[in-house]
């Protein structure tokens, strides 16, 4: 019986990250922005101390959720490897300084350094100096750009398989709205993202039926350059 | 672009339907390659199940609306005919009465087994079968050729048979050998039919068998024989090496908990109990996987996901070979070029953007081509013409093999529930309102009375026994409620002979009238427009009937749309049925 509710905890934590635009938050920050029906279900309150809630969230992440012990505070936030988090936040911020750049992760001082060393070992990332001698990093200049680009949209394709194998949870044929939720993506990238893999045959679309579908979910699903409605996909693989 | 050569198309465009229907009726070309490996993985269930009969095993086909599952179905009925020793295939829709389950499941693998397989109405799948009986049974195992059958080699070959099975199959039924037998003679023929179907012999014909009365039988009883036969037909099918593919098709419409629960328990039956019946279930993958999965016992569901076939979408070039073959199909299409009068090139640019669809290659191949043909685009279809259409063509295509739709109690409720709802009575159904012999209950409000109650009977008993039974009900409501309404109705198909015959039964319809009760008999035409509405509400729901929705793009019809058609058009068209309804609820002020 509480097996149904899996899915339920772990969309409800997506919802709330995808509402905020973020990839991960603090255990209180999850626990305070969670539906009361979740924390109904789960017998939440603010009473209860950040390692209650972690004990009694922690069951329900699924494949897409995970725990991150960062250096001052607990997050819970979308499965990523260290270096995912490390290139995207460069990305965001050039000219990042180090210290700076591991204060916002929720990554563990030594993850952190060792995942950004294999960066600037690999020279994914470089890092520069100010005047004041200060040292910045940034993505690297000597990097083709279309290595990076790359690399970028293997990780959005990763992050998208990932998405529909936590979000389908073994099944064909998943609802593009709930894979919405489950990527907090911004509505041109998650379409960019979902007709490339559409191009190369790796996903395939179907209809289905949109009577029994909510505005909300609809608005959510995706509809093709002529208009057409597509409510589920299923992941093919590279033909 | 050549005018004339296009006129071929104008007159024939081949893309003007997608939607397969009925796997008997599959007119379409096939293109072998796509879903090939879904086709060759059922194909091999099939032929494990022929060396195998007692083999426990089901097969499961997932697709969204427009897929391709029932041309798939179509394909094994095609394989099939072209082998030298083919499976035999029943193609079912879903039942309506879910305390006729195995009652409904043997009628309809009967009437498919009964469907002509070719030009000749008697080159049947059952002759097949009854033939290869009556070889075995005869004298020195003689050709077909040489097969005479005169009232005396008839008996000694009954008994042969009868101890040759009986001996190999000891819980064979000895009635269902018996009147297996009685197939071969002309005159016992339509009689042999009907009890094998299940139906509940008038004592002519009973007699006519030499069987059992079955007016007696509790419905517990009718089932358990009518598993029984079915049981018995399993073990024909695997003496002689030819299983039976049962597939269930268009499953969205099983509605309630207890319909999808029946669908479980056929299942379970042709897998666990019958020999040599191979059960093939399509659904569309979504709801299967968010809906019935989860409502069918988790012994169905596993069984049926452990042989589970999802069907994909179209490559470009399985794209390009539909809309090829649709065009060689065309009647005096004798272009040189075989896209014509497409651009190859622009349609594979078309076709490249991602995997389709069958249904999907179709519109938009239909759509080119209509631009093609013309400079102005169509006038789009309304839902109102569209189903009109598809009413039509379900109409017609009931006319053209009445004999595959059998009285059905369940699909006249269905149709009557319809029309009783969404035209012009407008009546609320009461939710609990079918009882034995009751198929609906509502109430009419008729201007300056209080609320009316109204009952309508359908009755499909071919036996006096059951018919009087019905009517007494009537009879009885009628005189509990005095101002009441009772309305019977049969399918004109199900005899009810005048007096002096079935006297007790005659005099109860008098006496049924008497009280101010109708009396709606439903002739073929009649009958036929009835399953139509049943049938076309099915398309509906299974999202089979399209018309062009925002930017020309195709979009199914919606149930509401449906309802709103029955409301201004099929029930509006005054059929004498609706008519002696319509009287029957507004003109019998007391």
């Amino acid at each position: 019986m509480e097996q149904q509710h899996l899915p339920d905890i772990a969309q409800d934590i997506h919802r709330v990250l995808h509402k905020r635009g973020k990839d991960y938050l603090t255990i209180r920050q999850i626990s305070a922005s969670l539906s009361q029906r979740v924390r109904q279900q789960l017998s939440l309150t603010t009473r209860h101390s950040t390692a209650d809630m972690l004990k009694k969230l922690t069951p329900w992440l699924g494949e897409s959720l995970q725990v991150y012990h960062g250096p001052t505070s607990i997050y819970i936030g979308q499965k990523r490897s260290p270096a995912e988090f490390i290139l995207q936040k460069v990305q965001q911020h050039p000219r990042i300084s180090p210290k700076q750049l591991g204060l916002g992760l929720p990554l563990s001082k030594r993850n952190y350094i060792t995942a950004l060393n294999d960066l600037l070992g690999t020279g994914t990332v470089v890092c520069t100096f100010k005047d004041n001698h200060m040292p910045m990093l940034h993505l690297s200049s000597h990097a083709p750009v279309q290595g990076t680009a790359q690399a970028s949209t293997e990780d959005d394709r990763l992050a998208f398989h990932t998405a529909y194998n936590a979000v389908g949870h073994g099944r064909s044929f998943v609802r593009i709205h709930r894979l919405r939720d489950a990527l907090p993506w911004p509505r041109e990238r998650f379409d960019g993202v979902l007709r490339a893999l559409l191009a190369d045959y790796t996903v395939e679309l179907h209809g289905g039926d949109p009577s029994v579908m909510t505005e909300e979910e609809l608005h959510h699903s995706f509809t093709d350059a002529d208009g057409t409605l597509y409510i589920a996909l299923s992941w093919r693989g590279h033909r | 672009m050549d005018d004339t050569r296009l006129d071929l198309f104008r007159r024939h465009n081949p893309f003007t339907s997608s939607s397969v229907g009925d796997p008997w009726e599959a007119t379409y070309p096939d293109v072998p390659s796509i879903n090939e490996q879904v086709f060759r993985g059922l194909w091999q269930l099939i032929e494990q199940k022929t060396r195998n009969p007692a083999l426990n095993c089901a097969g499961l086909i997932l697709g969204e609306v427009g897929s391709g599952k029932t041309h798939l179905l179509g394909r094994i009925l095609t394989q099939s005919k072209q082998m030298r020793s083919p499976c035999a295939f029943a193609y079912i829709q879903p039942l309506e009465d879910p305390e006729q389950t195995y009652r409904y499941l043997l009628r309809e693998v009967m009437v498919n087994l009964f469907h002509p397989m070719a030009a000749s109405p008697q080159a049947t799948q059952f002759r097949r079968l009854v033939t290869k009986v009556f070889l075995e049974g005869s004298p020195d195992r003689q050709t077909l050729a040489r097969l005479r059958i005169t009232p005396s080699t008839f008996a000694a070959i009954q008994q042969r048979v009868m101890r040759l099975l009986r001996a190999a199959y000891p819980a064979i039924s000895g009635y269902f050998v018996h009147v297996l037998l009685q197939y071969a003679v002309l005159e016992r023929r339509t009689a042999a039919m009907q009890w094998l179907t299940g139906s509940v012999l008038d004592d002519a014909d009973a007699a006519l068998l030499q069987v059992p009365d079955r007016t007696p039988l509790s419905t517990a009883s009718l089932e358990e024989e009518a598993r029984d036969i079915l049981t018995s037909l399993g073990f024909l099918l695997t003496r002689y090496q030819q299983p039976l593919v049962v597939c269930f098709d268009r499953l969205e419409n099983l509605e309630t908990d207890e319909h999808i629960h029946a669908l479980g328990k056929m299942v379970e039956f042709l897998v666990d109990k019958a020999q040599a019946m191979l059960p093939v279930v399509c659904f569309r993958g979504m709801q299967w996987e968010e809906k019935f999965r989860y409502k069918l016992n988790q012994h169905v569901s596993s069984r049926l996901e452990t042989n589970k076939f999802e069907l994909r979408g179209c490559t470009p070039a399985q794209a390009l070979a539909i809309v090829r073959n649709r065009l060689a199909a065309v009647p005096g299409n004798e272009q040189t070029e075989p896209l014509f009068p497409f651009d190859q090139e622009e349609l594979l640019k078309t076709f490249h953007l991602g995997l389709y669809s069958p249904r999907r290659v179709i519109t938009l191949a239909n759509q080119r081509l209509r631009q093609l043909l013309d400079e102005e685009p169509l006038p789009p279809v309304s839902p109102l013409q569209k189903l009109q259409e598809a009413f039509a063509n379900q109409y017609q295509a009931i006319m053209r093999d009445f004999e595959r739709y059998q009285p059905d109690r369940g699909r006249l409720r269905r149709a009557l529930e319809l029309y009783v709802r969404y035209g012009p009575p407008q009546c609320v159904p009461a939710e609990n309102g079918q009882e034995k012999y009751i198929d609906v209950a509502t109430t009419v409000h008729l201007a300056g009375t209080t609320a009316v109650p109204v009952i309508f009977l359908i009755d499909v008993e071919p036996h006096h026994a059951a018919v009087g039974a019905c009517l007494a009900r009537g009879i009885a409501f009628l005189e509990e409620e005095p101002c009441g309404r009772a309305v019977y109705i049969r399918d004109a198909r199900c005899p009810f002979p005048p007096p002096p015959a079935w006297e007790a039964t005659n005099k109860k319809l008098q006496l049924f009238k008497g009280y101010g009760g109708r009396v709606v008999f439903l002739d073929s035409e009649q009958a036929a427009r009835w399953y139509a509405l049943a049938l076309l509400s099915y398309a509906v729901r299974e999202q089979d009937i399209t018309v062009a929705g925002p930017n020309n793009t195709p979009r199914p019809i919606t149930f509401e749309e449906f309802t709103a058609v029955i409301k201004q058009d099929i029930s509006t068209q005054k059929t004498q049925a609706f008519q002696e309804i319509e009287a029957a609820l507004a003109t019998m002020e007391l």
